[in-house]
């Protein structure tokens, strides 16, 4: 019977072949018919850039069902542009006229300050909290579990702009009056948490610094982490990467984008995207939930107007 | 045959479906081996693709930590290229093992994906970045190497899975030429098979139906199946039928033939249409019998050619009569071969076959009816005259005897002149002869009866010839002389009869005989006897004028006479009496050649009568 009903089907599929076929040898009768087109309406763009938390690809893989929940809720072309590092997101603005960015902690805190980019919205994780924070880290068996034992390791921060993947680790050493630059043998920014994390599970780096959120995230999927790694400090908590928008943003786009954010889980298919994504809702953000970032930045002794500029990589 | 042709039917049908459907099947093989073809191409092509953006990316490394570096935007987009390749090859049908290659394949472009994120993304020092940049090469090399492997795997697949959809192809092909001519040879076979199959009963059927054509009835269709054995059974039926209402129609036919044959009764079958009208289409035996014809001289004539003048002249009008339906019954003559007219009563009527109008006309011979009317007649007439003559001698008798006596007394009287005398004389002879006619009258009414004694009958002729020719045997007169010839039979037996009348019967034959020559002649008498009649003729002939048929016919009438003095009635008294006899009396005579009386006595005519009397 299945033969059957599939050579059915085949015959079925030949013949629908067949009558395509001769559809395309009949050029212009489609387009007779369908008569003038109407110049579509002019659709606004929105471009917005994202820091790489994890390898680049998969920001960009994390992202995408977002952008595209964005552009037919927002009526807009929601594009995503993906930058390999953290700082470059503040000269994504006046380069490649970014409109709004993902952005971290920290570099939202620097880009508010340099830019006045406008916070509109986090996500919650699936935990409920909506909030990260930073964790310092060496393998269980590298015998370091203090200062002291840092001594001529290699340390592999994330970006010079993270609150979890530098900040921390300043804090960390300026805590024990430790200058890490001679302190240590080797320090490097990997780039993204996620190989922050795994440099150091690798023995590619001693000690390493990143959000708990990647860390948690990466322990899912791979037992070693949690097994391998122990944690020897954490910083405040502080507010998830947050969507922020250029200061002369179309208020109607930012408002636009701001619903669109705030009332994604009260939809099937948002709520379907937030839980791929990785979080439960998007909740309202603004300045004043960075307030931990500003305080730590301070307690660490960062001028935030000065911060990255000439700074040794 | 319904179940051949069904059956034939089915399993042509069965074997077009399934040509077709083999056909279907292999031309949809053919083109699944095809679109296998064209999706391998597909393949090829994706993965030439494929091979092309990893290729670009491990340039967009090498030239990294160049002055040529590309922009990130679009290093991330050769990758993203590269990935979406990888990923298009999912949507494409695959064996487990080419899913699993892929899979393999998929996870080595992440990790050069990551490996090249991880070049982007890191600041480290110069050894640190080189490391990862050559962890980045070597991976990517992998993967092209990876890769041309399933390039290299695509391409043979391609090659085998060419020649086998050329090879089937091919098969198809042959197929289908094997098809075009195996399907007409095979159309012929079964329309050949059928054809035979209708046309070998059709042709007995056919031969059948010439044969009881020809009128053989019993002739039966052998050797025939399924339905046509029903119909050669339907047919054979039929011939049964048909043979057993050809003998009903035989068996009627042969009656209505019999009856039309041996019926007593002319019957005759007459056209009534144009100029055949009154032709004799049929005729029975009768019907030639009475008119003296063969059937076959009959079927050459027309009803008109036997029929008198006065009938003839009244067939139109009977035959209008006839058109307008009216059955006739009249008395008409007809004429027979021989000029003979005789009296019919004919009963016709006229009726149609296949539109054609005939006249049926049933004619009866009245000759012997109209006779025996005539005789009736004549005895009436007899008795008539008798009961008159009886009567009248009665009243005669006695007042005419008494003027007898008183004439003759008168005679006697001397003193009567002679001349007187000679007149009462006259008188006398006249009364006489009145006497005598009332006699013969009496005899004639009541004749006396006889009395029957052994006879014979030359002696009673010689003594009447005697008492006629007193001289012997010739009768002298004034001018003529009359002269006699006996013939007489010897051995002739005696019969029983009155001789007395015989004698009265023979001299009044005689005296007629001489009567009938005025002039000279011979009067001959003869005498025979015939054994197996057991009959006397005796024949008295004469040589005088002799007298035509009209005569004959009323010879023996009563009270005809040919002569001046005759009563009429001896000829009538003499049948009577020979008739008393149990005899007859006939005459043979034409004019001028003498007539020849002929009367014929049984042996024993008289016994029976003699004893009756007593």
């Amino acid at each position: 019977m299945e033969t059957v009903l599939s050579f059915m089907v085949r015959t079925y599929r030949i013949t629908i072949a067949i009558i395509c076929f001769c559809a395309l040898l009949a050029p212009g009768c489609s387009k007779e018919s369908s008569g003038p087109v109407e110049p579509a309406p002019q659709r606004q763009t929105l471009l917005i850039g994202l820091v790489p938390e994890q390898s680049m690809f998969k920001q960009v893989e994390r992202y995408e069902p977002l952008a595209r929940y964005l552009s037919l809720r927002m009526g807009a072309d929601v594009k995503l542009i993906i930058l390999p590092r953290y700082e470059q997101i503040l000269n994504s603005f006046t380069v490649h006229q970014v409109d709004a960015a993902f952005f971290g902690s920290f570099t939202f805190v620097l880009a508010h300050a340099k830019l006045g980019v406008q916070v509109i919205a986090r996500p919650v994780g699936l935990d409920g909290k909506s909030t990260y924070h930073g964790l310092l880290f060496v393998r269980k068996d590298s015998g370091i579990r203090s200062v002291r034992d840092m001594k001529g390791k290699r340390f592999a921060f994330v970006d010079r702009d993270t609150t979890a993947g530098y900040l921390l680790p300043l804090a960390y050493f300026k805590k024990a009056g430790v200058n890490y630059k001679t302190y240590l043998k080797e320090s490097y920014f990997a780039g993204t948490h996620e190989d922050a994390i795994h440099d150091v599970l690798d023995r590619k780096a001693d000690i390493g610094a990143a959000k708990n959120t990647e860390f948690e995230r990466l322990a899912t999927a791979d037992s070693r982490i949690k097994a391998e790694l122990v944690v020897l400090a954490r910083s405040p908590e502080v507010p998830e990467n947050s969507l922020a928008v250029r200061n002369d943003l179309e208020p109607s786009l930012k408002e636009k984008l701001s619903e669109a954010l705030l009332t994604m889980h009260e939809n099937q298919i948002g709520a379907r995207i937030l839980q791929n994504f990785g979080a439960l809702r998007f909740i309202e953000t603004t300045d004043s939930d960075f307030r931990p970032v500003y305080d730590y930045a301070q307690e660490i002794g960062i001028d935030l107007s000065t911060w990255n500029q000439g700074q040794v990589r | 045959m319904k179940k051949k042709i069904i059956i034939i039917l089915s399993v042509f049908s069965l074997l077009s479906l399934l040509g077709g459907y083999y056909l279907i099947r292999a031309i949809d093989t053919s083109i699944s081996r095809f679109d296998e073809l064209v999706m391998l191409h597909q393949v090829e092509i994706l993965r030439e693709h494929l091979m092309l953006n990893i290729r670009k990316v491990q340039a967009d490394l090498y030239t990294q930590s160049t002055r040529h570096a590309k922009d990130t935007e679009e290093i991330v987009g050769h990758a993203r290229d590269m990935e979406n390749t990888v990923n298009a090859c999912f949507r494409c049908h695959h064996v487990e093992d080419i899913k699993q290659r892929i899979e393999q394949l998929k996870h080595h472009i992440e990790k050069f994906d990551h490996a090249l994120s991880r070049v982007l993304t890191m600041q480290a020092g110069e050894a640190r970045r080189r490391a990862e940049v050559e962890a980045a090469y070597k991976i990517g090399d992998e993967l092209i190497e990876q890769g041309n492997t399933m390039i290299a795997l695509t391409t043979r697949r391609l090659n085998e899975r060419t020649e086998i959809a050329r090879r089937d192809a091919g098969q198809t092909r042959l197929l289908l030429m094997t098809l075009i001519a195996v399907a007409p040879l095979l159309s012929i076979g079964l329309a050949v098979s059928l054809l035979s199959g209708f046309a070998k009963p059709i042709n007995a059927l056919l031969n059948a139906t010439k044969r009881l054509k020809t009128g053989d009835l019993d002739y039966r269709v052998k050797g025939l199946k399924d339905e046509f054995a029903e119909l050669a059974f339907a047919f054979d039926d039929m011939a049964g039928s048909l043979r057993e209402r050809m003998r009903e129609l035989e068996e009627s036919e042969r009656r209505y033939r019999l009856l039309f044959e041996s019926a007593a009764d002319a019957i005759f079958i007459l056209d009534t249409e144009g100029e055949q009208a009154g032709k004799i289409v049929n005729a029975n035996q009768a019907a030639a019998r009475m008119h003296g014809y063969t059937i076959e001289e009959l079927l050459k004539l027309k009803i008109q050619d036997i029929d008198t003048p006065e009938t003839a002249a009244k067939s139109p009008e009977r035959i209008k009569r006839l058109i307008r339906g009216e059955w006739i019954k009249a008395e008409v003559e007809h004429s027979k071969k021989d000029g003979t007219i005789f009296p019919l009563e004919i009963s016709c009527g006229m009726f149609e076959v296949n539109g054609h109008k005939y006249v049926l006309a049933i004619d009866r011979d009245i000759s012997q009816r109209k006779q025996a009317e005539e005789a009736i007649q004549r005895a009436e007439h007899i008795r008539t005259a008798g009961e008159l003559a009886t009567g009248l001698a009665h009243e005669i008798k006695n007042p005419l005897a008494g003027i007898k006596v008183t004439m003759e007394a008168l005679s006697e009287e001397s003193t009567l002149s002679e001349e007187d005398r000679i007149a009462l004389s006259k008188v006398i002879d006249e009364i006489k002869r009145i006497e005598g006619l009332i006699k013969g009258l009496l005899n004639f009414a009541r004749p006396p009866k006889p009395h029957y004694t052994g006879t014979n009958v030359n002696s009673v002729l010689e003594a009447a010839s005697q008492l006629v020719f007193k001289s012997g045997t010739r009768l002298p007169g004034n001018l003529r002389t009359i002269d006699l010839k006996k013939d007489f039979g010897r051995d002739l037996p005696e019969i029983i009869a009155d001789p007395q009348q015989l004698q009265q019967v023979f001299m009044n034959l005689l005296l007629n005989a001489v009567d009938a020559m005025p002039g000279n002649g011979v009067v001959s008498i003869k005498t025979s006897y015939d054994e197996k009649t057991r009959c006397i003729t005796a024949a008295i002939s004469d040589t005088g004028m002799g007298m035509d048929a009209a005569i004959q016919a009323k010879i023996f009438q009563p009270f005809f006479t040919t002569k001046t003095k005759g009563t009429g009635l001896g000829l009538a008294i003499s049948k009577r009496l020979i008739e008393e006899h149990g005899g007859t009396i006939s005459i043979e005579s034409a004019k001028g050649e003498g007539s020849t009386f002929r009367i014929s006595l049984p042996r024993d005519g008289g016994k029976g009568r003699s004893s009756d009397e007593k």
